[in-house]
């Protein structure tokens, strides 16, 4: 054995070891579950039994009609601010400032973000308190238990991976590109969707994929504000293990949603592969 | 024009971001027995009730520890296998990234119910340990991939200096890699402490009664009741979140949206 | 005289307290080659972005074939610019990095793709369209550059320090290339560079930047033999600086008191003489037609086709060029007497 696999070796063995032993085992634990009986043979069953029934169906629908609104809506408002921090604001301590509150929600639990928005979606929450003080409603909307209030928590919690990755990639265009392009007579317009939105893409996309990946799979966000009126995947899994015990289909499950998210998040990927030589 | 409206777009998603958080930290300064915002009366009773509450310390110390041991052995594990990955080629080199890096797109409920099934098969469930192997498995990728860009090629003469200078390989990994990728292991470890601290997805199949983390125990709680001490708990995150942020701010820089001209 | 393609009156550009530009006056003709010559901090980059339409300045006018440009943003200005680090857009083919200019001006794909074409064979691309700019060396990455800014035609071209990135040889390669091109398309073009050989061998003319100033405007020759100041003298080529006093009579008195006395209309005072090294000679004995001055041989470097010799007279060091043929029987130490032709001497204002 030469010198340097030995030194691979050395270096690898024991993170690959701890990942098989606590990732791929408990994953190929899942998988083979998903196709036996709970005695042992192999079947078809689970899956068909997911295939057949359209409350799946619905959920499935719901989640990932959430998680394509939440990526939607997040691109939509996160765009905006990624190119208003890294275009228009000029003031540092400003731009520091925000992108301090850009991310300690990030470094907050997802529960305590929930919990907020349970908070203020309330009936007497603020929201409504403001929409009727504003006089746009006469009596407070429904929130909680809604598509709309899951919406609103998803996006609020996914909206900072958009603006980082996009701000990102904005703050990476080179000047020079869009001088060349106005001065080869691109209006601002112009020189925005030839040049530094084609360039800010990729940055867009991987953004894009990871809040979609996430929406699809959040549980606690959907669990808190859906007051138990609206289900989505990841609560279906987690009540298969946590009390139907019914490890065999909860795998199956588990297995549909992420062969799902990984065919979805594998064609967007290819839809947006940059040029290449 | 264009700017005009980008710019009230912005404000008004900045708000949305700060709104949740001012909110809780608000409400959990009330004086009533429910939660209110704005507070009525400014009171820190209800940080001294959680304060006070044994099971809330209990679990605040559980998920430190835990955060805390599964950022040690993430590092410890990551590491290597950062400079294998960046140094060497080898069959298996980007098979063996990409499943280290998967978790960070693996449902963390998929990956929770597998421990929890895989565990129940060899006993291991239901305890620290088992805690801890999750948290591990799901928190690597954030320290590989703030690792991994800094480990250049021309790192690699630095390090041939330092072997032809004489020097064990243990001994230039502390005195020669170690200090070229600081920052970035710095940071890995933050993200990843984070990432274990706040996480419900996956802690959720292995916690009990007794033994349990912050935010698991918050889940838990405020689907049955809401009240001014569940506010002081997630108040205090914030504040402990902000804080840090603040700090890192300070040290290694956080303007990661400065235009690079 | 026709109207010159570009005209700056009294321009001037402050960022925050500093001058970066103070007082610019440049005409410029059609089809001349012109170089903005001078150290980095000069202005010159900053004057080329003031044409380009990236800089407004604060004070003064930039016309463009007679219209006032000083407010119109760069898209509505009739130039193109060639720039530092090409900013070849890295998502676009070579063909369409090229049609980009015609395509925002309206031109139909068609005859876009046609002109962008015939752009690439003018600078010896052709068949490198489908590319992408990544896959092309630095040269090639220049000309791509220069064809997509050539394609609409203007009738004055920017240059900003189009071969900083180039190495030496490919350097000297291109330049003679861009000279060819310039002088087959008959555009302006407006070259900015610190590299005085590089300015000295394409240009036309030279403007001669210093300190946000212009130094001096010339043929490179002219500059060379008569600079204007001590900057113009010291920047292009180089040169012996010696402290020349003009007393009261009209006499000059040079190095430590030997007297000269040309018909001279410098002004009275202390000035500095410029001496380029090729116009000393070195003599065992004083020369008849020349003036002479004692001196000791302190060092000769050899360097190719030529020597450099080190003379020191009295307090003044002097640098000689020589042919090493022009050596023989001379060594380190020897006493010698260096000769200068009166007329060889330069004068401008101020201490040497």
């Amino acid at each position: 054995m030469s010198g340097r696999l030995r030194t691979v070796l050395l270096l690898c063995a024991l993170p690959a070891a701890f990942f098989v032993a606590f990732f791929l085992a408990p994953m190929a634990v899942v998988l083979i579950a998903s196709l036996t009986t709970p005695d042992g043979h192999l079947t078809f069953a689970h899956y068909l039994r997911i295939l057949a029934d359209s409350y799946h169906w619905d959920v499935l629908w719901v989640t990932f009609r959430l998680g394509a609104l939440t990526t939607l809506v997040s691109v939509l408002i996160g765009y905006p601010l990624a190119w208003y921090l890294v275009r228009v604001v000029r003031w540092r301590p400003w731009r520091r400032f925000c992108v301090i509150l850009l991310i300690v929600p990030l470094f907050t639990s997802n529960i305590v973000r929930s919990f907020g928005w349970m908070v203020l979606l309330g009936r007497n929450g603020l929201v409504n308190d403001s929409l009727i003080g504003l006089g746009l409603i006469e009596r407070p909307m429904r929130f909680l238990g809604t598509e709309l209030g899951i919406l609103i928590g998803l996006v609020y919690i996914l909206l900072p991976f958009i603006v980082l990755a996009v701000g990102n990639a904005l703050a990476k265009v080179d000047p020079a590109l869009e001088h060349a392009a106005a001065d080869l007579g691109a209006t601002p317009a112009g020189t925005f969707w030839t040049i530094t939105f084609p360039l800010s893409l990729p940055g867009l996309m991987s953004g894009a994929v990871m809040v979609f990946m996430l929406a699809v799979s959040a549980y606690v966000t959907p669990a808190l504000l859906s007051g138990g009126r609206i289900t989505v995947f990841s609560m279906l899994i987690f009540q298969q293990y946590s009390s139907v015990f019914d490890f065999n289909y909860g795998g199956a499950l588990s297995i549909t949603m992420l062969v799902l998210t990984l065919v979805l998040v594998t064609l967007a990927g290819r839809l947006s592969e940059p040029r290449r030589a | 024009m264009v700017t005009h409206l980008v710019r009230i777009v912005s404000l008004a998603a900045l708000a949305y971001l700060a709104l949740p958080l001012v909110v809780l930290v608000g409400a959990s300064l009330t004086t009533t027995s429910f939660l209110a915002f704005p507070p009525q009366g400014l009171t820190l009773a209800w940080y001294g009730k959680m304060l006070g509450d044994p099971s809330y310390v209990s679990a605040f110390m559980t998920s430190t520890l835990l955060a805390v041991a599964a950022t040690i052995v993430a590092v410890v594990l990551a590491v290597p296998a950062a400079i294998a990955i960046a140094r060497y080629r080898f069959p298996g080199r980007r098979l063996l990234s990409e499943i280290l890096m998967s978790p960070l797109i693996l449902p963390h409920v998929v990956l929770g119910a597998a421990l929890l099934q895989y565990g129940s098969a060899i006993g291991l469930v239901r305890s620290f340990t088992a805690l801890l192997v999750g948290h591990v498995v799901i928190i690597m990728p954030f320290v590989l991939r703030a690792v991994l860009p800094q480990l250049s090629d021309e790192q690699r003469s630095l390090e041939e200096a330092s072997a032809d200078l004489g020097a064990k390989p243990l001994t230039t990994f502390f005195l020669v890699t170690l200090p070229q990728i600081r920052s970035g292991l710095v940071s890995g470890a933050i993200f990843a402490f984070i990432a274990s601290f706040i996480n419900v997805e996956l802690s959720i199949f292995n916690t009990t009664a007794e033994l349990t983390t912050i935010p698991v125990k918050l889940f838990n709680y405020v689907q049955y009741t809401i009240d001014p001490t569940i506010a002081a708990v997630s108040g205090l995150t914030i504040i402990v979140a902000a804080i840090v942020i603040v700090l890192l701010d300070l040290t290694i820089g956080l303007d990661v949206l400065s235009e690079r001209r | 005289m026709s109207t010159p393609i570009l005209a700056i009156d009294g321009l001037s550009k402050h960022f925050g307290g500093h001058a970066a530009l103070t007082e610019i006056d440049l005409s410029v003709e059609q089809g001349e080659f012109i170089a903005l010559l001078g150290p980095s901090g000069c202005g010159k980059t900053t004057l080329l972005r003031c044409i380009a339409g990236f800089l407004t300045p604060e004070a003064g006018t930039v016309r463009l074939a007679g219209e006032d440009v000083t407010r119109l943003p760069p898209y509505r200005r009739p130039l193109n610019t060639v720039f530092q680090n090409y900013a070849l857009f890295p998502h676009m083919s070579v063909l369409e990095n090229v049609a980009y200019g015609p395509r925002r001006q309206g031109t139909p794909k068609g005859e876009a793709t046609r002109r962008s074409t015939e752009a690439l064979e003018l600078v010896g691309l052709a068949g490198f369209g489908e590319r992408l700019p990544a896959q092309l060396s630095g040269g090639q990455q220049q000309r791509v550059a220069l064809a997509r800014a050539i394609v609409n035609r203007p009738q004055l071209l920017l240059l900003d320090e189009p071969l900083s990135a180039l190495d030496l040889k490919l350097r000297k390669k291109v330049q003679g290339e861009l000279k060819q091109i310039q002088h087959r398309l008959g555009i302006a073009f407006l070259f900015v560079t610190h590299d005085q050989d590089e300015a000295m061998s394409m240009a036309d003319r030279i403007v001669l930047m210093n300190r946000g100033r212009i130094e001096q405007i010339g043929r490179g020759q002219d500059i060379y033999a008569r600079p204007a100041s001590r900057f113009a003298a010291d920047f292009i080529g180089d040169a012996n600086l010696l402290q020349v006093e003009r007393r009261g009579d009209g006499s000059l008195s040079l190095l430590d008191g030997a007297m000269l006395r040309p018909a001279c209309d410098a002004p009275q005072g202390v000035l500095t003489g410029v001496l380029r090294p090729e116009d000393i000679l070195i003599a065992p004995e004083p020369a008849a037609d020349r003036l002479s001055l004692p001196a000791v041989l302190s060092e000769i470097t050899h360097v190719g086709s030529h020597a450099l010799v080190t003379l020191v007279a009295g307090s003044t060091v002097l640098t000689a060029r020589l042919a090493p043929s022009a050596l023989s029987g001379l060594a380190p130490g020897q006493p010698v007497f260096a000769t200068i032709r009166l007329g060889d001497l330069s004068l401008v204002p101020g201490d040497a």
